[in-house]
C-alpha cells in the first residue's frame, strides 16, 4: 500500500557513507557500512531486514541520536554529523519527532503532560494544539493519567501524539508496533500516517512487519550493516 | 483481548509497576505526604521535564528519606556543636574578667614576697582581692569531707557576681565565724544551714549555700566541693603554714591605664620571683576555655568527619537515583532537551532537598541541645545558655549547600554519557569510551574538593599548620583503607576465578565487582567508621583495665597529705595499718650534665624539664621499681670522691628514673644541680631505675641518701592499704586529731575519674554511631543503584529454579563477605593503632576489649543479615515474577 501523500522530488534527509563501529569488549563489531541513503519530504519509508542486520543503528544515526565514525547525515542541507550535542538538541526539538517500541513516555508524567513534553523543551507551549492531538489519538478521557495507568496501546497513542505535536518534518519510529497486539498495531499505525499527512511529515519507520512494509512510499532493506535493495 | 497489552512486560513498565504498588505500602503514604507538602517547590521549578524529575524523585521516596537523613544527622550534629561553641566562647568573652577574678592575676605556690605586696598596696583595697585555696578536711559531728576551701577578702568577687541561695549579699552572710558551702559539700555532710562545721582549728556556721561562683564555672573537673570563708578567718584554722598546695592568689581591678601601670611595675619585680606568674583577663586560661576549646573542638573533628561520611553517602543515593532515571534522562535528549536543562533539573531538585534538609536539621538540633544538656555538664558551665546560634545556622545552610554541589557535580557526571540512541533496538552495546585514566580521572573536581576541605579545616582549628596536617591525616587514612578495599576486592576476584570454591560463593565475589555496586566505597565508609570506634574502645578499655580494674588488692588505697614528721606515731597507731612515709622536698633542676635547664630539649618533648619536681631520700628500692643500671652492683648509690673539693662543690651519689632521665637527656656518671630554695646541691647519677608497673603507688624521679636531704624543707605524704569500709571512719578521726593533714580515699578518686571517662566517651561513642549509621546508608545506596541488575539476575537464577532461600543465600554472602572483611580490616588496623598509641606513646599497658568487639561483630552482622534479608524481601521479591515472565 502507498501513501496518499505527494512525495516531493527534494531530499529532505540524506545519509552518505555512514560509517558505525562498536566495541564490546576486545572486539570492535562494524554494524554500519558505507551506507547511502535519502528520505524525501513527506516520504515513507520503511527500513526492513533481520536482527543484528543494523537497522536500529542506521536509525539512531539518521535521527542524530548517534555520531558516525565517518560519513555525513544532512537534515534539510544542514550536516548534522558536525553539530555539536547542543545544536543537536535544537534540531531534535523543532525538526524531528520519536515512536519508539517501548514506548518511552516519561513516567511521572501525565498523557497530556508527555505529549506536551517536546512544546515545553522548544519553550513554545501550545495547549491548544495539546488538546488537539489528545483528542486525535482518542485520549481524551485519558489525558491525566498516568503511562503506568495505560495500556500499551493507549501509551504507544500517546507516543505518537507526542512525536507530533510539534509538527516535525520527519518522524522516526524504531519498531512502533513491536510490543502491540494486531489490533492495536493497526490501529496506532492508522493514527500515525493520518497523523502526519496532516502535518506533511516525512515519516522512517524501521519494522520487521511485512504489513507495514505493503504501506510505505518505499522499503530499504538491510544486510549485514549494507543496503542491499 | 488485551491480555499482550495489560501484561506488559518491558522492563519501564515492571518500574511503572512496581512503583503503582508502592503507592499501596506504608511507603506511598510517604510519598504521598511529602509530595502534597512539597507542592510548594513547585514553585521553583521550570519546565515538565524538571516536574518529571521531581516526582520521580519524591515519589521514589527511599532515595529523598535516604539523602535527607544523612544530611540533615550531620547537619544537625555540626549546628548543635557549634552553637555550643559560639555559646560558650560568647559566655567566656562576655563573662572573661569574672572567670580569671580580675584584670590583673598573680599566681604563686607560696606566700607573697614583701615587695609583691607592697606595690600591691599602692591600689585601693576596693580593686584588689586577696585568695587563697587549698584542699582540706572539714568535720560535722557525723561526717567528713574533702572539701576545697577558698578563703578571699572584702572585695571579692571584682567582676561577676556570686549567689547564695538566700538571695542574701555575699558579705552579709561572710562573716568571722559564718561560711557559706556549696550544695554538694551540705549533701555530703548530711547538714543543714546553721550546723557547725570544723576547718583546721576553728568552728564556723554554715550560713548559707553557694549556688553560683563566677570563677568556678566547671564542676566536674574540680575535687571537693567549695567552701567560702573570708580572708580574715584563715588564721584562726591554723592550716595555711602547714599546707603544700595552697594556691596564693592576687586579683586585681582597674582601667587600663592603671592595669598598664601595674603590670609594668610588677613585672619588674617578679624577675627576682620566677615562679610567680602574672597575666591578664585575655591570657589567663581558664577552665572553661581549656575545655572548650579542647573537647568541643575533638567532637567537631569527629563531626566533620561525619559530615564528609555523610557526603559519600549523598553521592551514593545521588548516583543511584541518576541510574534509575537513566531511561527518563535518554528520553528527554532525545526529545531534544538540551544537557544543561537536563542537569539544571537535577541541581534544582538536590539544592530545594538540601534546605528542607537545613531547615530539619535546624529543628533536630533544637531537640539535640535540650537533650543533650545534661550530658554536656560536665564540660559546660551550668549558667551558659544554649541555643541556637544564627551565625551556626547561617554556616551551616553554607556547608550544606557548597557539599551538595560539589557531590552533585560529581554524582551527575553520568549525565554526560547518557546516550539517548540506548532507547533504540541495538544488537550490539554502545561504545565504551577507553579514555586514558588522566582523562577519567576527574581533577579539578578533587582538586576543587581537597582546596574546599582545606580552607573548611583551616576555619574550624584557626590555624594552617594545623589545618594541613588534618587534611594529610584525613587523606591518609582515608587512602590506607582505600587502597586496602581495591586490593582486598582484587584479591576476592583472583580467589573466585582460580580456587576450587563453590558456585554460590564465586557469583557472590563477581558480583562485588557489578558496575555501580560501589563495593570499595561502602568498604571504606563502613571500615572507617568501625575502625574508630574500635580505637575509642580499646582506649577507653585499656586505661579502665590498667588503672580502674587492676586496681590491686593490695595497693594503697589511703593517701594521707602534708605529714609532719612528729606526727608518725599517732597515725600509725590511727591507722592501724602499715604505713608508707614519703619525704618530699620541691627543687628545680639547674643543670643536668652541665646544661642549663632551660637549654634543655626533652627527648620525648612531653615534659618541662625547667618545672618543679619533688625530691626525696631513701635507703632503698620501692617495691614497684627495679634497678636497671648502677655504679655498685644493684644499688642506689656508691661512694663519690669529694676529696679536695671545697663543700660547696659537693657532690651526692643520685638514683635518677628512667623516665628522668630521658626528660633530661642524661645517663650514668652525670651530674644534675638542683635548687632547693635558693640552696643548690648536686648529684650524680649512680643508679637508674625503672617501674614494674604504671599503678596509682608513688615514685619519685629523683632519690638521694637520707643523709643528704632529712634536714632540707620537706613535707611527707603517706600511704597505707586499708579495708576499703572504715575510709570514712579513719578520715574522721584523722581530721579530728591532725586538722592539717588531708586524707584521701583512694578508689573514691578512681571512680569519680571512671565517671568523668564514661561521661567522655558516651558523647565520643554518639558521634561515632553516626558515622556507623552513615556508612550502612552508603550500603543502602549501593544496592539501591544496582537494584535492576540483581532484579535481572535474581529473575534468571529463578527461571533456572533455584530456590528462594538460595536467593536469600546469595544476597546474604555478598553484604557479608565485604562488610565482615571490612570490619575485620578495620578492627585489626585500629587495635594495632590503640597498641602503639598505648605503648608508645601513653605509656601504657594494651588490653583488647573482647566482650565488646564480641557484641560489637555480633550486632554488625545482624545488621548486615538484617538488610540483605529486607532487600530481597522488598525489591527482589516483589518484581522478580513479572521479571520472569517476561523472559519467557
Amino acid at each position: 500500500m502507498t501513501s496518499a501523500l505527494p512525495t516531493s522530488q527534494a531530499a529532505l534527509l540524506t545519509a552518505t557513507k555512514l560509517n558505525k563501529t562498536v566495541h564490546v569488549g576486545d572486539q570492535s563489531l562494524s554494524i554500519i557500512k558505507d551506507v547511502n541513503i535519502h528520505v524525501n519530504a513527506g516520504e515513507f519509508v520503511v527500513i526492513m531486514g533481520k536482527s543484528g542486520s543494523g537497522k536500529s543503528t542506521l536509525l539512531g544515526l539518521l535521527a542524530a541520536l548517534d555520531y558516525p565514525d565517518s560519513g555525513d547525515v544532512e537534515l534539510a542541507g544542514q550536516t548534522l554529523s558536525r553539530l555539536n550535542e547542543d545544536a543537536l538538541a535544537v534540531i531534535r526539538q523543532r525538526d524531528m519527532g520519536f515512536v519508539f517500541q517501548s514506548f518511552h513516555l516519561l513516567p511521572t508524567l501525565t498523557v497530556a503532560e508527555n505529549i506536551a513534553f517536546p512544546l515545553d523543551i522548544a519553550r513554545r507551549p501550545d495547549a491548544a494544539r495539546v488538546d488537539e492531538l489528545i483528542e486525535a489519538v482518542d485520549l481524551g478521557h485519558r489525558r491525566h493519567s498516568l503511562p503506568n495507568q495505560l495500556s500499551g496501546g493507549e501509551q504507544q497513542r500517546t507516543a505518537v501524539a507526542r512525536a507530533l505535536v510539534s509538527r516535525p518534518k520527519i518522524v522516526f519510529a524504531d519498531e512502533p508496533t513491536g510490543n502491540l497486539d494486531e489490533q492495536n498495531a493497526n490501529q496506532v499505525m492508522q493514527l500515525l500516517l493520518d497523523l502526519r499527512q496532516k502535518t506533511g511529515s516525512a515519516l522512517v519507520v524501521v519494522t520487521h512487519d511485512s504489513a507495514l512494509a505493503d504501506m510505505a512510499d518505499r522499503v530499504i532493506t538491510m544486510h549485514d550493516g549494507r543496503i542491499i535493495s | 483481548m488485551d491480555n499482550k497489552n495489560i501484561e506488559d512486560t518491558s522492563s519501564t513498565d515492571i518500574t511503572n509497576t512496581t512503583m503503582a504498588k508502592e503507592s499501596d505500602t506504608s511507603g506511598g503514604i510517604v510519598r504521598q505526604l511529602l509530595t502534597t507538602t512539597l507542592g510548594l517547590q513547585k514553585l521553583g521549578l521550570q519546565g515538565l521535564g524538571a516536574q518529571a524529575l521531581s516526582r520521580s524523585w519524591w515519589q521514589r521516596w527511599i532515595y529523598p528519606v535516604l539523602f535527607l537523613l544523612t544530611l540533615t544527622l550531620s547537619l544537625a550534629t555540626y549546628l548543635t556543636l557549634d552553637s555550643i561553641q559560639q555559646s560558650v566562647d560568647t559566655y567566656i568573652n562576655d563573662n572573661q574578667r569574672a572567670l580569671v577574678g580580675g584584670d590583673l592575676i598573680l599566681n604563686s605556690k607560696q606566700d607573697w614576697p614583701s615587695e609583691v605586696l607592697t606595690q600591691i598596696d599602692t591600689l585601693a583595697d576596693t580593686q584588689t582581692v586577696f585568695d587563697y585555696q587549698f584542699s582540706a578536711m572539714v568535720v560535722t559531728d557525723e561526717q567528713t569531707l574533702l572539701a576545697s576551701i577558698k578563703a578571699v577578702s572584702q572585695s571579692y568577687p571584682l567582676y561577676g557576681d556570686v549567689e547564695l541561695a538566700s538571695g542574701q549579699p555575699l558579705w552579709q552572710q561572710l562573716t568571722a565565724n559564718n561560711i557559706v558551702v556549696a550544695p554538694e559539700v551540705l549533701k555530703s555532710l548530711n547538714a543543714d544551714i546553721g550546723d557547725q562545721i570544723t576547718i583546721g582549728d576553728a568552728q564556723f556556721i554554715i550560713s548559707d549555700v553557694l549556688t553560683k561562683e563566677p570563677d568556678r564555672p566547671l564542676s566536674a573537673f574540680g575535687f571537693g566541693g567549695r567552701i567560702l570563708m573570708p580572708q580574715q578567718a584563715l588564721e584562726a584554722t591554723n592550716l595555711l603554714g602547714q599546707r603544700s598546695r595552697i594556691n596564693y592568689r592576687i586579683e586585681l581591678a582597674g582601667n587600663a591605664e592603671l592595669m598598664a601601670t601595674q603590670r609594668d611595675k610588677l613585672t619588674q619585680i617578679l624577675t627576682n620571683y620566677p615562679d610567680i606568674e602574672l597575666s591578664d583577663a585575655e591570657s589567663a586560661d581558664t577552665s572553661v576555655s581549656r575545655i572548650s576549646d579542647n573537647v568541643l573542638m575533638f567532637l567537631k573533628l569527629l563531626v566533620i568527619a561525619v559530615l564528609l561520611l555523610s557526603a559519600v553517602a549523598m553521592y551514593g543515593v545521588i548516583t543511584a537515583f541518576v541510574t534509575k532515571q537513566q531511561s527518563s534522562n535518554a528520553i528527554r535528549l532525545a526529545l531534544g532537551e538540551p544537557l544543561k536543562s537536563l542537569k539544571r533539573s537535577y541541581y534544582q531538585l538536590l539544592i530545594i532537598t538540601a534546605i528542607i534538609a537545613c531547615i530539619a536539621a535546624i529543628l533536630v538540633s533544637f531537640g539535640l541541645l535540650k537533650v543533650g544538656q545534661p550530658y554536656l555538664v560536665a564540660i559546660l558551665p551550668a549558667d551558659v545558655s544554649l541555643a541556637i546560634n544564627p551565625i551556626s545556622a547561617i554556616k551551616t545552610t553554607v556547608i550544606a549547600l557548597v557539599l551538595t554541589l560539589l557531590i552533585a557535580q560529581r554524582g551527575l557526571s553520568t549525565l554526560n554519557t547518557t546516550k539517548p540512541a540506548t532507547l533504540l533496538n541495538q544488537g550490539a552495546s554502545s561504545a565504551v569510551q577507553h579514555l586514558p585514566w588522566y582523562k577519567r580521572l576527574p581533577l579539578l573536581w578533587y582538586g576543587l574538593m581537597l582546596a574546599g576541605l582545606y580552607v573548611f579545616f583551616v576555619y574550624e582549628v584557626g590555624g594552617w599548620l594545623f589545618g594541613a596536617q588534618l587534611l594529610i591525616g584525613l587523606i591518609g587514612f582515608v587512602s590506607v583503607f582505600w587502597l586496602l578495599a581495591r586490593g582486598w576486592l582484587w584479591l576476592l576476584a583472583r580467589i573466585a576465578s582460580n580456587a576450587k570454591i563453590g558456585w554460590m560463593q564465586r557469583i557472590a565475589i563477581h558480583n562485588l565487582a557489578r558496575k555501580g555496586n560501589q563495593s570499595a566505597l561502602f568498604f571504606v565508609t563502613l571500615a572507617l567508621s568501625v575502625a574508630v570506634l574500635t580505637l575509642i574502645t580499646t582506649l577507653n578499655h585499656s586505661i579502665n583495665a590498667q588503672f580502674i580494674n587492676a586496681y590491686p588488692e593490695d595497693a594503697p588505697n589511703l593517701f594521707l597529705l602534708d605529714i609532719q614528721s612528729d606526727q608518725h606515731d599517732e597515725i600509725d597507731s590511727i591507722i592501724g595499718a602499715p604505713v608508707s612515709y614519703y619525704p618530699v622536698i620541691r627543687a628545680r633542676v639547674v643543670t643536668a650534665a652541665n646544661i642549663p635547664v632551660q637549654d634543655i630539649e626533652p627527648a620525648d618533648g612531653f615534659d618541662d624539664p625547667a618545672r618543679v619536681f619533688n625530691l626525696s631520700y631513701a635507703d632503698t628500692v620501692m617495691d614497684t621499681e627495679f634497678i636497671t643500671d648502677a655504679v655498685a652492683d644493684n644499688q642506689l648509690y656508691a661512694p663519690i670522691n669529694n676529696e679536695n673539693k671545697d663543700p660547696a662543690s659537693t657532690v651526692a651519689p643520685l638514683s635518677i628514673l628512667d623516665t628522668a632521665a630521658s626528660l633530661l637527656n642524661v645517663g650514668m656518671g652525670d651530674e644534675v644541680r638542683f635548687n632547693i630554695q635558693g640552696i643548690e646541691i648536686v648529684g650524680q647519677i649512680t643508679s637508674i631505675r625503672s617501674r614494674f608497673e604504671q599503678g596509682p603507688s608513688p615514685y619519685f624521679y629523683f632519690l638521694f641518701e637520707p643523709a643528704v636531704l632529712s634536714a632540707a624543707p620537706q613535707i611527707q605524704f603517706a600511704t597505707a592499704h586499708v579495708n576499703a569500709d572504715d575510709i570514712p571512719d579513719l578520715q574522721g578521726k584523722m581530721v579530728r586529731q591532725f586538722p592539717a593533714v588531708t586524707t584521701i580515699d583512694g578508689t573514691a578518686i578512681a571512680q569519680q575519674i571512671q565517671e568523668l571517662v564514661v561521661q567522655m566517651s558516651r558523647l565520643v561513642y554518639v558521634f561515632t554511631l553516626l558515622a556507623l549509621l552513615t556508612g550502612v546508608m552508603v550500603l543502602i545506596s549501593s544496592l539501591l543503584s544496582t537494584s535492576q541488575d540483581r532484579l535481572q539476575e535474581s529473575a534468571s537464577f529463578r527461571l533456572l529454579g533455584m530456590q528462594k532461600r538460595d536467593l536469600y543465600m546469595l544476597n546474604i554472602l555478598e553484604l557479608g563477605i565485604l562488610g565482615i572483611s571490612a570490619a575485620t580490616f578495620a578492627i585489626i588496623i585500629a587495635s594495632v593503632g590503640a597498641w602503639a598509641a598505648l605503648t608508645q606513646w601513653f605509656d601504657l599497658r594494651f588490653s583488647v576489649p573482647w566482650t565488646s568487639l564480641a557484641i560489637g561483630s555480633t550486632a554488625l552482622i545482624v545488621l548486615l543479615f538484617a538488610i540483605a534479608i529486607i532487600y530481597v524481601r522488598l525489591v527482589i521479591g516483589r518484581g522478580i515474577m513479572a521479571r520472569v515472565r517476561a523472559m519467557i
